[in-house]
């Protein structure tokens, strides 16, 4: 699998965040050797079923913090539906669903998931309306999630089951991954815990966790636009000051990182930053990999992503399809 | 009585001059790598990409 010039880019910008993981990950040890894994969520393990031959039972409904979810309604759909399946959502937009009345009070299978190693999350969880919800969700927390993140979804009440972020080459022993897991090994995990692919965001995250763990199929995507209308200016885009900071601040060498895209299902142009670029790139990569019986619908109504395996659909289609 | 931290006198170690070329280098170098991490562009995470395990979603065994 070739990669792309911006991949290459921005994977290797991130690479270089390996100390603030190990950082994050060493703070965060003492609440992992008591803490539940993953895996206990995961429905193959539990009922000794096949990945590749699984019969999926449930959907899930993936809920991005991307614009259109405003711009469309989204939230509000949601809420007012009789949906039946798994909520996944993202740190960013737990606060907004709850609001918004999405709570596990009304859909039980409720998770939220963290995996940014960044500050940013701290907010996402700092919030009185958490505290009056916690009981009946699911908080899956990266190992290397910042550690402040973690005592404040201890304090709000939120359950919190751990997987480590794939990071390297498991099958070396001087791999990460292998290390961080030996040293997370206790009673209570004395294999550790169960490793993830996180696709490099929550939303493909949250994708993953909700095909790969729970075993949900149809997943449905909203939010998730990785990607700007055609006409927005470069200037107003999330990873503008980083792309301008890389080239000393000459303003027009920065075009050079982006590029459109013209998305066939929705018929209109996405522009992509580098960033969304490699978000989605690797999406696409991923998605082609699924078992047959996965089946991806993006709801979303805007952005970036389409391609194989990939069903667009207004997301009032699939709540209806998905209802009761 | 066995060697362990708490009775292991670390030896002595004498101060190491720093020449003003070396403060300037070691300057430099630091700058560099600070400018060198502002400079990249970051994602939220990395996308796990490696020989022959990419079509690995979850290992339960590490």
């Amino acid at each position: 699998m070739k990669a792309t010039e911006n991949f290459e880019w921005v994977q290797k910008g991130t690479q270089a965040m390996l100390d603030l993981w190990m950082y994050n990950f060493s703070r965060n040890l003492p609440d992992i050797l008591d803490g539940n894994n993953i895996q206990s969520l995961n429905i193959f393990q539990k009922n000794n079923i096949s990945m590749k031959n699984h019969d999926p039972k449930n959907s899930s409904i993936v809920i991005g913090g991307g614009p259109s979810i405003k711009e469309k309604n989204h939230l509000e759909k949601l809420a007012d539906s009789n949906y039946q399946g798994s909520i996944v959502c993202t740190d960013r937009m737990l606060v907004p669903c709850l609001e918004n009345g999405i709570t596990p009070k009304k859909f039980p299978n409720f998770h939220v998931l963290t995996m940014d190693p960044y500050e940013i999350t701290i907010k996402f969880y700092n919030h009185k309306i958490i505290e009056e919800h916690s009981d009946g969700i699911s908080a899956i927390m990266s190992t290397c999630t910042i550690h402040e993140t973690i005592e404040i979804c201890k304090n709000k009440g939120l359950e919190i089951f751990w997987f480590h972020p794939l990071i390297d080459d498991y099958r070396k022993i001087s791999s990460v991954n292998k290390l961080m897991n030996m040293m997370t090994k206790s009673d209570k995990n004395p294999k550790g815990f169960s490793a993830l692919q996180t696709g490099g965001n929550v939303g493909c995250f949250s994708w993953i966790f909700s095909w790969a763990v729970l075993g949900c199929s149809p997943i449905g995507l909203i939010g998730l636009n990785m990607g700007y209308p055609g006409n927005t200016p470069l200037e107003n885009t999330q990873h503008y000051d980083q792309i301008l900071n890389h080239f000393d601040g000459e303003k027009n060498k920065v075009g050079q990182r982006y590029r459109k895209v013209f998305n066939e299902d929705l018929k209109e142009e996405a522009l992509l930053d580098p960033v969304f670029d490699f978000y989605r790139e690797a999406f696409l990569d991923l998605i082609v990999r699924t078992p047959p019986w996965v089946k991806t619908i993006n709801a979303t109504e805007g952005g970036s992503l389409f391609g194989d395996r990939i069903v667009n659909m207004k997301f009032s289609e699939f709540l209806r399809s998905n209802s009761v | 009585m066995p060697l362990t931290k708490s009775n292991y006198e670390l030896p002595e170690r004498k101060e190491v001059e720093v020449s003003e070329k070396l403060k300037k280098q070691q300057k430099r170098l630091e700058f560099e790598n600070k400018s060198l991490q502002a400079k990249g562009a970051k994602g939220s995470f990395v996308v796990f990409r490696e020989e022959g395990l990419e079509d690995v979603f979850i290992i339960d065994d590490l």
